[in-house]
Parts: structure tokens; sequence; C-alpha cells
């Protein structure tokens, strides 16, 4: 079996358009059975107008006030190199090619993987925060308010003895800092 | 070449194989229209062929996004305007070593212009064209010389029929004026 192919297309909307004109018509008929005199003398050619009339006429109307802008010729007066339509379509086809790649970067496929990186990026650092939590306590200038783990990554004071160890500690800042700490669990 | 329709200009880009064939369809349909619109805006050729480069190059990263809605060429025309006024409004900006506007100057550097052919008359009537106010200016071009539809305006400058052709008769009267009083 040959297979039907059809080589003609239709104007958009062309069966909508034309059931509703045809409504029409049939509609006209209808309302006019009753005067068959109307219906016979119906004639378009009748009326006539002046030659080119219709042509640019809303234009040439709502001209009709400017005498003098009406009696000028109508042109153009600028001017282009030699060529340049010609030369431009190659110029502009280059420079919009070069602009398309630099688009491309953030081209839908490259969005995703950047997004795809962050998210990433994004899922190391809550891991980092949530699994190796450092304690931020408030500096009081002494040994004593150091955290655990700072002080175990501190390998130089591997090398102190006790003594050097007591004198880094003030003795005054950490009383106070107790202090607070007290006064706070005492409030809670 | 032979003209493209728009649709199938469309078509063309969304496949990514023929999206040079879009591109080299969109210049050679549309440069041209484009090209004199905004040097009928800009007046200079050197600046209007800036202008019609970056308005190309808005419309070839916009058309992905272009919604079907209004017609090509409205929205074409759209870009191509608001590049043109855009860039008149930077020379504005730049033009701090003269105390004449912009348009003073336009209309000035007019008579010197090598690629302005027209007679005494033409260049009075550019530059009557150049004292109008910028709307007015693009409303008078579009109607007198492209003799674009008002309904095609509207779209194109969102901005209502009525208020396009009471801006129309406004800017012809001012030109009128200038040409006789001149």
């Amino acid at each position: 079996m040959i297979e039907e192919q059809n080589n003609f297309s239709l104007p958009e909307d062309y069966f909508d358009n034309a059931s509703k004109s045809i409504f029409n018509k049939i509609e006209w008929q209808e309302e006019h059975k009753e005067y068959p005199n109307l219906l016979k003398h119906r004639s378009f050619e009748v009326f006539g107008v002046p030659e080119n009339y219709f042509d640019g006429s809303e234009r040439k109307l709502e001209m009709l006030t400017y005498e003098k802008l009406t009696s000028l010729n109508r042109q153009n007066p600028f001017s282009v190199p030699a060529n340049y339509f010609e030369e431009n379509e190659t110029r502009l086809f280059t420079s919009l090619k070069k602009e398309a790649k630099i688009i491309s970067l953030f081209s839908r496929r490259n969005l995703y993987a950047a997004a795809a990186g962050l998210v990433v990026a994004l899922g190391f650092w809550f891991y980092g925060s949530f699994f190796n939590p450092t304690q931020n306590i408030d500096d009081c200038n002494t040994l004593a308010c150091l955290d655990k783990t700072d002080l175990l990554k501190l390998t130089e004071l591997e090398s102190l003895d006790s003594d050097d160890l007591y004198n880094m500690v003030d003795l005054e800042k950490l009383e106070q800092h107790l202090n607070i700490d007290t006064t706070t669990e005492d409030f809670e | 070449m032979a003209q493209v329709e728009d649709k199938k200009i469309l078509e063309l880009f969304r496949v990514e194989k023929t999206r040079n064939e879009a591109l080299t369809h969109l210049i050679a349909k549309y440069q041209t229209r484009l090209y004199w619109h905004i040097r009928k805006i800009v007046i200079d050729h050197d600046d209007s062929d800036d202008v019609l480069q970056n308005t190309f190059i808005k419309v070839w990263k916009g058309l992905e996004n272009f919604k079907e809605e209004s017609q090509l060429y409205t929205w074409l025309y759209r870009i191509a305007t608001n590049e043109a006024l855009a860039h008149l409004r930077q020379k504005k900006r730049k033009n701090t070593t003269s105390i004449n506007p912009i348009e003073y100057e336009l209309s000035k550097n007019l008579e010197s212009d090598h690629y302005f052919t027209g007679d005494e008359i033409q260049l009075k009537l550019q530059q009557a064209i150049l004292t109008l106010p910028e709307k007015q200016r693009l409303v008078f071009n579009m109607r007198y010389y492209d003799e674009m539809p008002y309904e095609q305006m509207s779209a194109v400058l969102e901005t209502s029929v009525g208020a396009l052709k009471a801006s129309y008769h406004i800017a012809a009267k001012k030109v009128e004026e200038f040409l006789l009083k001149t």
C-alpha cells in the first residue's frame, strides 16, 4: 500500500475560521430569506473609490494636516559603507559563534555539574562540622580554658615540664573563668 | 538567500545540530531591517553597527527563553530599540565635555557625516526629528518611515494604540512647525 503523503499546508486556524465564516453565511442567508429583492440586488460594485485609495490610506489621512511633511520626498537620507550588509552577515555570524561558546559555559549540563560539585562540597563541610566538632569556648588567655582536643593537638606541650605548665596557667583568670561557669550553672 | 519563516528559524534553533543554520537565517532576514531601525535612533553608522551587534548577541542569548506568545519580529524590534536607547543614554553620560544635549551633537554631526546623503531639506527634517523627546522620536520614525501599524508598534513599545496615535500626532505637529519656521 502506498502511504498517503500530504504535501499541502494550510494557514493557522484555517478550519476554525472557515467554519465560523460558513456559519455566518448560512445565518445571513436565513436572515434574508424573507427579503428576496435585497438578496437579488446585493452588489458591492456600486460605490467606487479613487484609484490607489486603499494603499496606505490610513497614513495618508493622518498626514493631511501636515502639508510641509507631506510635500517632502520621503526618503532614507542615511547610507552605509559599500557591501556593509553582505560583509556584516559573516562578521555577525563569527562574533555570535564566539559568544555562543562563552554561553555554552553556562549550559544546562555545566550548571548541573557545578551544582553537583557544590552539593559534594557542602556535604564535606557538614560532615566536618557535625562529626569532628571543635568546641568553641571562650578564650580566657589561660591554658585551662583550652579545649581538650586543642591541647592534644599542641605537640609542643609534650616538651614542657610540670613547672612550665604551671607557669602557663594564670590562676586569677582561671578562677574568674570557673566563677562565671558556676554562676551560669546556678541560674540554669 | 530566500527568507525563512520565523517558525522555521525557531525550530532550527531548538536542535543543537541546526543552530548555526538558524543563526544564518536570523541574520539574513533581520539585520537590514534592524539596522535601519537602530540607525534612525543613534544616527551614526559606527554606533549603529555596535548596537546591531549587541542586539544580535542579546537575541542569541535570549532566544532559548523566547516565548512564542509574541512574534519574533516584535521581540527583535523591542531588543533593538532598548539597545539603541541604552547606547544613547550611555553616550549622554559620557558627553561631559559639551554643555549641549546629545541630540544637538548628533544633529550637528549629521552636517559632516560621510554616510548622510540627504539634501538640505532632509537634513532639516532630521534635525527636527532630533528635537523630539525620545519616545516621540521613536514613534515618529516607526510610523513616518517604516509605516509600522499601530498594533505592531504597540507590541514593540508596550504602549497603548491610543497613546501611540496621540504621540505620533504631537510629534508630526512639532516637526511640521519646525520645518515651517526654518
